[in-house]
């Protein structure tokens, strides 16, 4: 079991656990609402994971809230535990279809559920709609679905092998087992450093440009391109 | 290499750099997030045909003689089979042609099926009779004429009659950006009621009270108008430049290498107004001052970056229509010699004024 977060105060002034857990699962929408519009669903669970990731590292460089700035550095790349729980409770209410349900063993050596994750349009699309209605979550949401767009120029191959190239997850500095913490205040953020070094030299490259170019870097990096 | 000493640690990992090789190679890649999807998908179409067709040339050879279609749908219905996932399909690397492709706005992957081997009619109806596609924007690539074709259909197959021809490759003339800015003048600028999803550059059309954003309206509706006429180049806004921010930008880049730039066109927008939001007037001293000032920003913007040719484009929201010859009299010669084209557009607060003039018929 996943122990619920305790309750933080927001900027929409909703506070205490109950609606953090709400948001999560709203943003948990969101994102496969993204991975669906980029083409990229049904989405594999450790991809639905680093995508989750990238939008925590990235959400800077689009002047977004950054969502999760902490997670355990595993061998087998990103997983938020919440997100997870958040997941399964998203299927048994029926908003989210699986597909290709198993297990399989990480590079770790742990043995974790498999899947392939969809939204449930006919069920969730009200609630999605309802969220596009309010302008912060609809510029969250270009953010997101950008971030998607982006990894969906990666091969299956290269998505499962993000973490290993990653600016931040792969910081030699950070062991696995230990906290990859990349709040704003530490400067410990390597991935939106890179993407902002983007834009130092593409001059005028927009927030989005900056995005897709982070994922190509990463994508030159996984097949050895330096 | 990224060396500089005082950069390398926030870099972490990333510090051994390559940033460069990837702008060269990819560079232009996530362009449009701004743009409605559907001026993005032409963009982006027509950008992977660019580096398509530049790769195969470049290898020296040739890709089959045959159509390909592009549907705005990120992926085939469920019951298609065959399907094949193309990840970066911007690259270049994957020919197009003989193949029904579904991607995103941004078509930064896509998915493709073979076409049936048929005629042109056949494989219409095979997408939107048989896929039940037609309503989808869609874009056809044909190049078996001697110059090849890309015709776009905003409303989908179903409504073939709704088609537009767009370049792969060109020129950016001074006469093709205005005509464009006159097709959108009519579409959406002319009267209060043209702007889509409830914009207003107006605060008060009766009073000819001119609203804050009408600036910031007027050049995303020519900026998205302006990528849909020339998909083959990158229109920027708010380009920063040593004299300043341009106001419209227009660069096209080589496909092979994003660092090679044709720099085409600099279009300053002015605004002008004869009263505020709240309603104060707005000195006409004032207004030919704002003129001037365009004029001298559309020539250092162009000759700062090396621009091909700069223009003043003036949205005039004043209460009288002066006509263009008074409104420019006081900078016509200075325009002249600096190779400034002039241009306005009357912006026509009610539509009883706009019927006696008829703009746009």
């Amino acid at each position: 079991m996943t122990e619920e977060p305790q309750g933080t105060t927001n900027s929409d002034g909703l506070t205490g656990a109950p609606f953090d857990v709400l948001r999560r699962r709203l943003r948990l929408l969101r994102l496969l609402e993204g991975a669906d519009r980029a083409g990229i669903a049904p989405i594999r669970v450790n991809r639905l994971h680093t995508y989750a990731y990238l939008t925590n590292v990235l959400a800077p460089v689009w002047d977004a809230r950054v969502f999760d700035s902490q997670l355990l550095k595993r061998l087998g790349g990103p997983f938020y535990p919440a997100l997870q729980q958040d997941l399964d409770r998203l299927v048994g209410l029926g908003l989210v279809r699986i597909t290709g349900l198993g297990h399989v063993q990480d590079e770790g050596g742990q043995w974790r559920l498999d899947g392939f994750f969809a939204l449930d349009y006919e069920r969730a699309g009200e609630a999605l709609r309802f969220l596009g209605t309010i302008p912060e979550e609809r510029e969250m949401q270009s953010f997101l679905v950008e971030v998607a767009y982006a990894v969906s120029a990666l091969s299956d191959r290269e998505f499962d092998r993000v973490h290993h190239e990653d600016a931040t997850y792969s910081d030699r500095n950070v062991d696995y087992d230990n906290v990859v913490d990349f709040a704003e205040w530490k400067d410990l953020n390597y991935s939106a450093n890179a993407a902002y070094h983007f834009a130092e030299i593409s001059e005028g490259a927009m927030p989005s440009e900056l995005l897709h170019l982070y994922v190509r870097h990463l994508h030159r990096r996984i097949s050895g391109q330096r | 290499m990224v060396n500089d000493s005082d950069t390398a640690p926030r870099l972490g990992e990333w510090a051994d750099g390559g940033f460069d090789e990837t702008v060269s190679r990819h560079g232009g890649t996530g362009f449009g997030a701004d743009l409605p999807d559907e001026n993005r998908f032409v963009f982006g179409v027509t950008q992977l045909l660019r580096r398509r067709r530049a790769e195969v040339e470049a290898r020296g050879e040739s890709d089959p003689s045959d159509i390909a279609v592009f549907v705005l749908q990120p992926k085939p219905p469920e019951s298609v089979q065959g399907v094949h996932r193309v990840p970066m399909v911007d690259n270049g690397l994957t020919s197009v042609s003989g193949r029904l492709w579904f991607a995103s706005a941004a078509v930064a992957s896509a998915h493709f099926i073979e076409l049936p081997e048929d005629t042109d009619d056949g494989r219409f109806t095979y997408v939107a009779g048989e896929l039940s596609l037609g309503e989808q924007p869609t874009l056809i690539y044909d190049p078996r004429p001697s110059s090849p074709q890309l015709r776009w259909y905003p409303q989908g197959l179903n409504q073939p009659d709704n088609v537009e021809s767009k370049q792969i490759e060109g020129d950016v003339e001074p006469a093709d950006v205005f005509e464009t800015i006159h097709k959108l003048y009519c579409e959406c600028l002319a009267t209060p009621s043209g702007l889509p999803s409830g914009g207003n550059l107006w605060q008060n059309a009766r009073r000819h009270h001119a609203g804050d954003r009408a600036e910031t309206l007027i050049q995303s509706i020519l900026k998205a108008g302006l990528v849909l006429s020339f998909p083959f180049c990158k229109v920027w806004h708010e380009q920063p430049q040593v004299a300043g921010r341009s106001d419209l930008a227009i660069q096209q880049w080589d496909p092979m290498d994003h660092a090679v730039m044709t720099q085409h066109a600099i279009i300053e927008l002015k605004v002008l107004r004869s009263y505020g939001s709240q309603g104060a007037p707005v000195p006409e001293s004032n207004t030919l001052e704002w003129i001037s000032e365009g004029v001298d920003q559309a020539a250092a913007y162009r000759d700062e970056r090396g621009y091909r040719w700069s223009a003043l484009c003036c949205f005039d929201m004043r209460k009288e229509d002066v006509g263009d010859t008074v409104c420019f009299s006081h900078v016509q010669s200075d325009a002249l010699d600096r190779n400034v084209w002039l241009r306005r557009w009357f912006l026509y607060a009610d539509f009883r004024a706009y019927r006696r003039v008829r703009p746009c018929s």
